[in-house]
Parts: C-alpha cells; structure tokens; sequence
C-alpha cells in the first residue's frame, strides 16, 4: 500500500517534472524573430527599490554603461503552436551540432555588474493531464524563483497532482540551481531521455 | 590565457547525449579542432560497436562474419580492456553472456565510457586545462575545478549528492549504473536476468571512466555484494542509492562529497 501510494508519486512528480524541463528548455534565448514576441511589459528591476517610475531604457546608474544592469526586461516567450507536444518543443532547442556549439568568450567579468533581473514566461505545454505553463525570474543566469501560472485544476485527479507535483517542481528547480553544478551522473539516459533531463537544462542554460 | 574562455557542446551518438565542457585554454581554434576531433571518434566508435547496427564490426565478429584480425584495431583494444574488467571484477563485469539468441558479444557496458574518456583526452591535449565530457550521465572530468550532481534515482531531476573536484585535480571519472532511466539493461551475467537488488542506482569514482562505467555496470550487478567489493577495489569510491531512499558510500568516498541527501 505504501509502496503503490510512493510509486504514483514518483510518477506524478515526474511528470511535472518533466513539463518543467520542458519549458527551461524553450525558454533558451532565441534569435527567431517568429519565436520571440515584442516585450509585452517592462517590469522595474528586482534590485532597485524605487522602481516602477524608472524609465527603463535609460542606464540609471551612471557608473553602469549597459541599461540591462539596471533595468530588468519582462519578457513573453511565444510559443507558435501551444498544442505541439512537449517532446516537439524540446527537440526544437535541442537541435543538432552547429547550434549548440558555443564558444563563449570572456563573460563580463570587467564589470562588477548588479545582476539583471528577468522574468521569462513559457508557453503552455499540453501535458496528459492538462495544460502547464511555467514562469521562471533569473538574477543573472540564476533561477530565483520558479512558478506554476497554470496547472490542471479540472479534474479531481488533476487537482491532486497539482496540489503536490508543482511545488516539487519549483524546489527542484531551485535545488539544481542552488547546487550550481557543472553536469550530472545518473543511469544512462537515450536521446530522448535527455530532452527531459536536467543535464539537458544544463546544457541549454550555458550556465 | 583567458580565465573565462570556455566551449561547450552537444552532441547526439550512441543512442544517448554527450554534453563537452571545456575551459582554460588560450587557442580557442584549436579547442575547436579538438571538439571536431573528438565528436568524430564518438560516431567511429558508435560505427564499429553499435549492437543495434548488423553492419557494425561487433555485430559481424559476433556473427562469425568477420575475424577478429581483420577488425579496426579498437576492436581489439575494447574487448581487450573487457576481458581485464571481467577478470578484475570476478566475472560481474562481462562483455559476453547467454542470452535468448545465445552467447551474446555486448561490450557496451565498456564502450561509452572508454570512448568518453578518449574524447576528454583529445580536448585536454589541445591544451585545455579543465575538460569534462559527459556521455549519456557518465562523466570524464580532466583538471578541474569541477561540481558534478550525482542523480536522484528516485525523483527525476533531484540530486543525490554533489561531487567535487578541485584546480588541483587531475584525473576524475564518475559513472552511475541503474535502471532508472532506459529500463533495466543490465543483467547479471551469470543468469542472464537483471540483478535482484535493493540497490536503486550505484555510482563509481575512479580516475579513467574506462573503469568507472565498467565496475559501475559490474557493482549494479552484484547488488548488495556491491559495497565490499568497491571497498576492496583500488582507487575506487563508491556511493549507492537504496530503493527505499536510504544511501550507502565506501569509506573513502566522503572526500569527493560536499552535499549528500538526507
């Protein structure tokens, strides 16, 4: 009895887990004007307490050349079709060589610069038990706070693993993030494996 | 040389993902040159060893259709350091056992770790100071500093434990064998069944994953016999994830860990 109720919690949890996954891996920065959609808000940053009157194009502090220092930009990640598949989305970021080579050249370690804050939203991925669609705030390239905008609600069944699965999913984010490692050792994953690993996140987030 | 110059790459063979992490280099052309090398010498290595390949030379020599002699010299090479794993592992590491179609010639439990550990080399001579590649989770780290998460086989995407190499650091494998992600595909080689364990992952920490993965794959089999023998096997370390959540590690493990789960 007790090993079933852990086994369907397992499951549920990677579940959302995986939807989670998912979205981190189409929040990747994309040059396809098709993909991005123009800012819908501009939100004041994170780190500056006065804030919502800041005009945000201009450099606030004058020590800082680069208006994303102080300015954090709220972004909307469109999403062309919100039907396709998870795996669909994913295999997308994770395409093949050219793109995911990246030479990086020195971060700007010059500027002792106030992390920018950004909030990316993802777009709505259908899952088995509804819809799920995740917005994630980064302060510089870390994830600092991760949120279920939608989740299903309309089934009693669904109601359950929303109750229990999402928070799991914003600790477990924030845990890999917290830990800041650099790669992950688990029992082999396939390919397709991978676009639901944390690895794959890893990998994607070039952090 | 810049601190911050770094590459990073992915690329899909063998049936899974390998993930390139290079730093501290001064000629990036050359890293890149590597990279282009060593992502090469994985889809060789998937070319000759792919069981799922009957073109493969594996597959031929298996099949009688090819002699040992007449196959590219890796082939030697591999079924040269399985017969070492085997011996060294009294038996629980093998690249043959008798499965449904007969005596089956499967040196994958080998191959994707030496065929990292090959790739990580070439980066490192080109020169790179700090180089870890990871092939479908198991990982070659040359140099350092280095933080690998060792998964959570009972919460996808949880850690277990994090593992840390330091600057210092020169050699340092770490593979994890376990049925969580691709089902059990590992079986006892004595029986030909997968392993009656309590045993919900087991990772090895070895210098070269030419080991690691093979006494990986060989302590998953073992199950609970497992501790001991890693306890005995010099230069490894070896950390365990129970089914009921409890963990176990060998002795000298605890110098590689900074955060272990509750």
């Amino acid at each position: 009895m007790k090993k079933k109720h852990t086994l369907r919690r397992i499951v549920l949890t990677s579940a959302a887990t995986v939807s989670g996954l998912v979205l981190l891996l189409s929040l990747k920065p994309t040059t396809d004007p098709s993909v991005v959609r123009a800012d819908v808000s501009i939100t004041p940053s994170g780190q500056t307490a006065s804030a919502s009157s800041a005009p945000p194009s201009a450099p606030a502090s004058a020590s800082s050349g680069s208006p994303s220092v102080s300015a954090s930009r709220s972004r909307t990640v469109g999403h062309k079709s919100p039907s396709s598949s998870p795996s669909g989305s994913a295999s997308h970021s994770a395409s093949p060589v050219p793109r995911t080579t990246s030479s990086v050249p020195s971060a700007p370690t010059t500027t002792p610069a106030v992390p920018t804050t950004r909030t990316v939203t993802g777009p709505t991925v259908q899952t088995k038990y509804g819809p799920v669609q995740v917005r994630i705030t980064l302060t510089g390239s870390k994830i600092t706070k991760a949120t279920a905008i939608q989740s299903p609600d309309s089934l009693s069944r669904s109601q359950e693993i929303s109750s229990t699965a999402v928070p799991q999913l914003n600790q477990e984010t924030l845990a890999a993030q917290s830990a800041n490692i650099d790669s992950v050792s688990g029992a082999t994953y396939t390919s397709a494996g991978y676009k639901q690993s944390l690895q794959s996140a890893l990998d994607t987030a070039g952090v | 040389m810049s601190e911050a110059a770094r590459v990073r790459h992915v690329e899909h063979a063998m049936g899974t993902v390998f993930s390139f992490d290079v730093r501290g280099f001064s000629d990036a052309s050359r890293v890149q040159a590597a990279l282009e090398a060593a992502v090469a010498s994985l889809h060789h290595a998937d070319e000759i060893f792919s069981t799922y390949r009957p073109d493969s030379q594996i597959s031929r020599l298996a099949r009688g259709d090819m002699a040992l002699q007449e196959c590219h010299p890796d082939v030697r090479d591999v079924l040269g350091l399985c017969e070492d794993a085997e011996r060294r592992s009294g038996g629980w590491f093998s690249a043959r056992y008798e499965g449904g179609r007969g005596n089956v010639l499967e040196p994958t439990g080998l191959v994707k770790g030496w065929a990292v550990e090959r790739a990580a080399r070439m980066l490192a001579s080109a020169p790179a100071e700090a180089v870890c590649v990871n092939g479908g989770g198991d990982v070659q780290l040359l140099g350092g500093p280095w933080r690998i998460g060792i998964s959570d086989p009972l919460r996808q995407g949880g850690l277990a434990a994090v593992v840390e190499v330091g600057a210092e650091a020169c050699e340092t494998a770490v593979a994890t064998s376990g049925p969580a992600e691709r089902g059990c595909h590992i079986v006892d080689p004595h029986t030909g069944e997968p392993p009656v364990t309590d045993v919900a992952s087991v990772t090895v920490i070895c210098p070269t994953l030419t080991a690691a993965d093979a006494w990986a794959t060989a302590a998953y089999a073992m199950g609970d016999r497992a501790r001991a023998w890693l306890e005995e096997t010099p230069g490894a370390e070896g950390f365990a994830v129970t089914s009921d959540g409890g963990t176990w590690h060998t002795s000298g493990f605890g110098r590689y860990v900074t955060a272990v789960r509750a």
